[in-house]
Formats: structure tokens, C-alpha cells, sequence
């Protein structure tokens, strides 16, 4: 009861913080900015919030990380209109709401596939926030107790996850995360002061900005082959109607509901979990239940829609938990939620809760609220979202380019990073023809420096002897599920299994 | 020995060169030991790793054929190492390291052209241009020059379209950006920033 009575005073302290005007306002625009940006085809939530991020750089912390968790949001709910009525994943998570969520909208159903997809969004965001809630404080207790060997453990944990429970070539991931280490130990080493990789250019000297990397590899690589794409895609340009679900629909739908926020929650706890993995499984579980459904998978089952709609947001939701209680994002979204949160000199980690409590609970409370303004906001703006999916892309691309080239410049008022952003253009485009995937590269390259950090410090505790890390419990039992991990998956029967799920759906 | 992967070969060269640029690289910083890093240790074993794996999926590509395209173009790879080239150069002869930049991302989108990216060219371009004189010629005609050379870059670009665009975005941009979330840039050209982008700095006093 105690803990019970400690998690209400939490949340009213954190709903006390998220609901002043000021901050209500940022949450609206950030999940309005999110959505805007977010249902532009072809753009997910890592180059969205990487192209709006420094539209938050002069706000104050708390409302700068609240509008960020609102533009996350909004992003992966305008993927999912993109998906739902243009055919067209606007993120690698609706891939899989795209399956029937366009079928449905072809058959006259496309405002009942957008409800069902607000409604599970907004359920399963619901109880994301409250397992983030409940979860935060034992896990930050946990965290106390890690020293820098487990730290390290913990990061090699999290990047093997990342790369195994993705889609793609399992070896190249690994290369793509450790280039991305490499990248991001550009710059001053801060432990002795040496200019590592700078070649003497001062631009360089604080490293390479994470603003520059995202944007470069996912923003313009994405808009130059997008471009460069001939044909022309199939936009559903009737009048969405029939936004109120039907009680037969419902019925059928919350359910599948209930079992992807279940299984969203879980598995964007795990490092490397997260929206996609949700989504992927979700759906998956959905196919395997019940025999004959009407209409059948991928020809516009409302289950197939409302599964893996509230198994992303669920675990949107809680893949915030490792961010906020160790300090290790989980996945690239939540790697650029570090690079915001160091902007604003936020050390995420165990203590942001004991020192800075009004923002740790302040932007959990917003979680929920964000959620809730994207129900209020997304069906009856409906109209709008479906009018700017008909702006042609020709004439869309130019403005996302500026905001992305306004954006990148004002990060430090240079032309260095415009240029270094135009470079990481070019390779973001290699990644793509040569079959890397670059998610794995952003997450190593936050990760870089501190993974050096802890790896050093862990040495030095232990005088060079490098059993440190399997003499200590934990520290060994975390490397022990890495390697547990890339066993299984390289399994002849269960990576051909992994390359049917990902092909296939 | 055939190539049968041809995406995983050139995928195991790239990081077989960055990993190998990466270790010798770190070879000139102090390595430390085990117990007391340097700054050279993590980078180095990180390269020599890298280069391995590179190696590992070298090796995989030449292997059994799945059957399956793997489209690849070396296009993008070329142009990259045409700006890193042609930056190192500019830097050699003296040219600062903006300048040299700049110098090697133009030549790579100059490039682009004429190994038949154009889209890839002009976008790029277009942000180079951007970055680099916003501080002289102010948002207005850089958002302006942004907009229309990348709009080339689209099979059916209209000129009506983008004009619109153009006049629709300049005072978006002047509006949100300047007035309304107060970003430090020029609106108008700026003849002072002009000359001295095109002065060196020992010769302006």
C-alpha cells in the first residue's frame, strides 16, 4: 500500500507540473508538429524529431522534453494514418498496419480504421504510462547498484537486442553499430583532452553533431530516394467517413487491444524492443487467433489494425522506462531523447528522478496527456491530414528539406554542420544501396562515448584485469543473454524462421 | 572466386576500409594500458573489430547464391569519396576547414551529374548552398534558391508550383523561425558578412 500511496503522490506531482498552460500548449504543439510531419510519407519519428528538435532548444527543460514525448507521438500516429490511407509506411512500425488498415480503406472503411487505431493508441498509451510509472522507481533503485561493468554489460546487452530483433542482415547491423561507436567517439576525449579523428578542423573538436547524423541519414537520404523513385503512389483521396465504430467492431477489436498493449508493454521494455518488434509481434499473435476470421488477414481484419496500432504505442510507451531509469536508450528514437536531453543538460540516468523530480514525473504525466490530445486532435482532424497527403510529393519535399536545412544550421549558427549533414547525406544513401540498415548506427553513436566511459572506469576499478565483467553477477548474466541472443538467432531453423516474419508480412 | 552478393561484398569492403582507417588512425594516440586507457585503445580495437566483420561478410558474399537481386550501386560511395578527396586537397593547399568542405561537397554534387544521380546532386547541392550563404544573403534568397534548385531535381517539377512554393515558403520561414520561435538569422543580404566570406581574414584589416 505504501508504494501505492508513494506512485499517486508521484503522478500528482507530475500532473501538477504537466498541466499548466504553458506546458499544455507545448504538448499540443508537439503533437501537432509530430502528426504534421509524422503523416508525410516516407518520414518517421527519427527524422522528425531530429528536424523539430531544435524548435524546442530554447524552451525550458521540462516543457522542451514534454513537447518531444509530443512529438514522438504524434509522429507514430501520423505514420499510421500515412499507412492506413496512402498504402505508404511513413516508419518501419506501421509496416504492419498498413497490411489491413489499407485494405480496410479501400473497402469504404478508412474511418473505422483510423478510430480503431486512435482508440488502441490511446488505451495502450494509457497503461504504458502507468507500467512507466510503476516501474520507474524500483528499476532506478536498481540502477543505483550498477558500477561501471555492468553499465557496459547493460550497453552490450542493448546493442545486440537492437540488432537482433531487427530486420536485415544480423553481421551488418553489428558493423553499422560499431562504425556508429567510431562516429561518435569523434571529438575530445574528455579523460585526457586529445583530439581523437578531428584532423585539427576546431569544427570537430565536440565531435560530430547527433543532429547532423540523423538528419543526413535519415532525413535527406530518405527525401534524395524518394525523389529518385519514378511512379506514382495510390492515395485514397475519398472523404474519410464513419469515424464512430460500430458495437460489432469494437467488440471485436478490444481484445486484440488488450493482448498488443500486453505485449507492447513487455516488449519495449526489453533493450532493443520497441514500436517495430511490438507491432511485428502483435500481429503475428492476431493471425494465430481464432479460426476463420471474417474478413480475412491482410484483406482488412479490424484485429489486424487494432493489435499492432496499440502494441507500437504500448511499447513507445515503456521503451521510455531504460532511457529514464538506467540512462541506455533502447533504440534510436529514444537515442536522440539523450541527445535533446544533454542539450538541456540533463544527464539522463537513476538521479533525474531523486534530483529533478518535477521533470521525471511532469514528463510522464505528459505522456498521458499527449496521448489523450492526439485522440482529441487526430479524428476530427482528420480532414486536414488527408488533405496534405494529396499535396504531391514534388512540392512537399522542398519544404521538408528547409526545415531540415533551418533546422541543422541553427544548432550552433554554422555552415559546418549543413555541410557535414550534406556528407552524412551521401552515406546514408551508401547505407541504402549497399542493404545497411543506419538505425543501429544512430544508437551507437550516442552510445560511443559512454560505453568508453564505463569501459574505462571499469578497467581502472579492476587494474586492467578484464574478468571484471564476468566475475560480477550481473555484469555476466547480461552478457550471458547478448550471447544467448545471437546464438539463438543465428540458429539455422530460427533465422530462417526471422527472415520469413520480417519478408512475408 | 565469383561474387554472389554483390550489396554484402561492397558492404564488407566499406567497413573493412573504415575499420582499418579507424585502428591506424588511432595507432598515432597514446594507447595506454588495459588498467589506464589511452585515448588510441577503444578506437583501435573497435577498427580492428570492424575490419574483421568486414572481412567475415567479404567472405559470406562470395559464397552460395540465394537467388535472390541485390540491387547495389557504387554511385553514392564514388561521390563520397570524391568529397572527402577533393576536401583534402582544398585543405592541403591552404583553404580553411569550412572552405575545404565546402570545396569537396560541392565537387561531390558537381560529380553527381555526371555519373547519373541528378536528384542526389541537386538536393545536395541546394542544402550546401544554403549552409553556406545564409549568413550573407539572409533566409529570404536562400530559402529561394533552396526551393527551386532542389525542386529540379523532381521528373515532374511545374513552374507554377514553384513559384508558389517558393513565396509560401520564404515567409513561412521568416514568420516561424525569426518571429516566432526568434532564431539568430539575417532575413536580408548582408554586404558586410559578403565580403568578409570572400576576403581572407589576414587581408581584412
Amino acid at each position: 500500500m505504501d508504494a501505492f500511496n508513494t506512485l499517486i503522490a508521484n503522478l500528482s506531482l507530475g500532473f501538477a507540473t504537466a498541466f499548466t498552460l504553458q506546458n499544455l500548449i507545448y504538448c499540443f504543439v508537439g503533437c501537432l508538429l509530430g502528426t504534421l510531419i509524422g503523416v508525410l510519407p516516407g518520414i518517421g519519428p527519427i527524422a522528425t524529431i531530429a528536424m523539430l528538435l531544435p524548435a524546442t532548444y530554447a524552451l525550458p527543460p521540462v516543457a522542451a522534453l514534454i513537447m518531444l514525448a509530443g512529438i514522438y507521438y504524434g509522429a507514430q500516429y501520423g505514420g499510421s494514418t500515412t499507412a492506413i490511407l496512402v498504402n505508404l509506411p511513413g516508419e518501419s512500425s506501421s509496416v504492419v498496419t498498413m497490411l489491413d488498415g489499407y485494405q480496410m480503406a479501400r473497402k469504404g472503411r478508412a474511418g473505422a480504421a483510423l478510430s480503431v487505431a486512435a482508440l488502441g493508441s490511446f488505451l495502450a498509451g494509457c497503461f504504458g504510462t502507468l507500467i512507466l510509472a510503476a516501474f520507474a522507481a524500483p528499476l532506478a533503485e536498481l540502477a543505483f547498484k550498477f558500477g561501471p561493468a555492468e553499465y557496459f554489460s547493460l550497453m552490450v546487452l542493448g546493442l545486440i537486442g537492437a540488432v537482433v530483433l531487427a530486420s536485415g542482415s544480423l553481421i551488418k547491423a553489428i558493423g553499422m553499430i560499431i562504425l556508429g561507436l567510431l562516429l561518435g567517439l569523434v571529438g575530445t576525449d574528455v579523460n585526457t583532452g586529445v583530439s581523437r579523428f578531428a584532423f585539427g578542423i576546431p569544427e570537430l573538436s565536440d565531435g560530430i553533431g547527433f543532429i547532423s547524423v540523423a538528419m543526413g541519414v535519415f532525413g535527406f537520404a530518405e527525401i534524395i530516394s524518394n525523389v529518385d523513385m519514378k511512379g506514382t503512389r495510390e492515395t485514397f483521396t475519398n472523404k474519410v467517413e464513419g469515424l464512430i465504430l460500430s458495437w460489432k467492431d469494437f467488440k471485436e477489436a478490444l481484445p486484440a487491444i488488450i493482448r498488443g498493449t500486453g505485449i507492447g508493454s513487455l516488449l519495449g521494455i526489453l533493450p532493443g524492443g520497441g514500436a517495430l518488434l511490438a507491432a511485428f509481434a502483435s500481429y503475428t499473435i492476431e493471425k494465430k487467433i481464432g479460426k476463420n476470421p471474417q474478413p480475412p488477414f491482410g484483406q482488412g481484419n479490424i484485429r489486424g489494425v487494432a493489435g499492432p496500432e496499440s502494441a507500437n504505442n504500448a511499447g513507445a510507451q515503456t521503451s521510455f522506462i531504460p532511457l529514464l531509469t538506467l540512462g541506455i536508450p533502447p533504440n534510436a528514437v529514444m537515442a536522440l531523447m539523450v541527445g535533446a536531453m544533454t542539450i538541456h543538460n540533463i544527464q539522463p540516468g537513476p538521479q533525474v528522478m531523486t534530483s529533478n523530480p518535477a521533470l521525471f514525473w511532469g514528463m510522464i504525466a505528459s505522456m498521458w496527456i499527449g496521448n489523450l490530445m492526439l485522440v482529441i486532435l487526430n479524428l476530427p482532424l482528420i480532414g486536414m491530414w488527408v488533405q496534405l497527403l494529396k499535396v504531391p510529393y514534388r512540392i512537399l519535399y522542398p519544404a521538408i528539406l528547409m526545415f531540415c536545412c533551418i533546422g541543422v544550421y541553427s544548432v550552433n549558427n554554422n555552415s559546418f554542420d549543413v555541410l557535414i549533414t550534406v556528407l552524412f547525406g551521401v552515406l546514408g544513401m551508401m547505407f541504402l544501396r549497399f542493404g545497411c540498415e543506419a538505425a543501429p548506427l544512430l544508437l551507437g553513436f550516442i552510445l560511443g562515448p559512454m560505453m568508453e566511459e564505463n569501459l574505462r572506469r571499469a578497467m581502472l576499478l579492476s587494474r586492467g584485469d578484464p574478468s571484471v565483467f564476468l566475475t560480477r553477477p550481473l555484469s555476466l548474466t547480461m552478457l550471458l543473454m547478448a550471447l544467448a541472443m545471437i546464438v539463438i538467432i543465428s540458429l539455422p531453423a530460427i533465422s530462417k524462421k526471422r527472415e520469413a516474419t520480417f519478408v512475408e508480412e | 572466386m565469383k561474387i554472389k552478393n554483390y550489396q554484402d561484398f561492397y558492404a564488407g569492403m566499406m567497413f573493412l576500409i573504415f575499420g582499418t582507417l579507424a585502428a591506424w588512425l588511432s595507432t598515432s594516440y597514446n594507447m595506454g594500458t588495459g588498467a589506464r586507457m589511452g585515448p588510441g585503445y577503444f578506437p583501435f580495437y573497435l577498427g580492428v573489430i570492424l575490419a574483421v566483420l568486414g572481412v567475415i561478410i567479404l567472405v559470406m558474399a562470395l559464397g552460395v547464391n540465394d537467388g535472390k537481386e541485390h540491387p547495389v550501386s557504387l554511385k553514392p560511395l564514388v561521390v563520397f569519396i570524391a568529397m572527402m578527396v577533393f576536401s583534402l586537397l582544398a585543405g592541403l593547399v591552404g583553404a580553411s576547414p569550412n572552405a575545404s568542405l565546402a570545396i569537396g561537397t560541392i565537387a561531390g554534387c558537381v560529380l553527381s551529374f555526371f555519373i547519373g544521380m541528378p536528384a542526389m546532386g541537386l538536393i545536395l547541392l541546394s542544402v550546401t548552398l544554403f549552409g553556406l550563404m545564409l549568413k550573407g544573403l539572409g533566409l529570404v534568397i536562400c530559402v529561394t534558391g533552396l526551393v527551386i534548385i532542389s525542386s529540379l531535381a523532381s521528373h515532374e517539377r511545374r513552374r507554377n508550383e514553384i513559384i508558389a512554393s517558393v513565396v509560401i515558403l520564404c515567409a513561412t520561414a521568416v514568420g516561424v523561425f525569426v518571429y516566432g520561435i526568434k532564431l539568430q538569422m539575417p532575413v536580408w543580404p548582408d554586404t558586410q558578412e559578403l565580403g568578409r566570406m570572400f576576403v581572407p581574414a589576414e587581408k581584412r584589416k
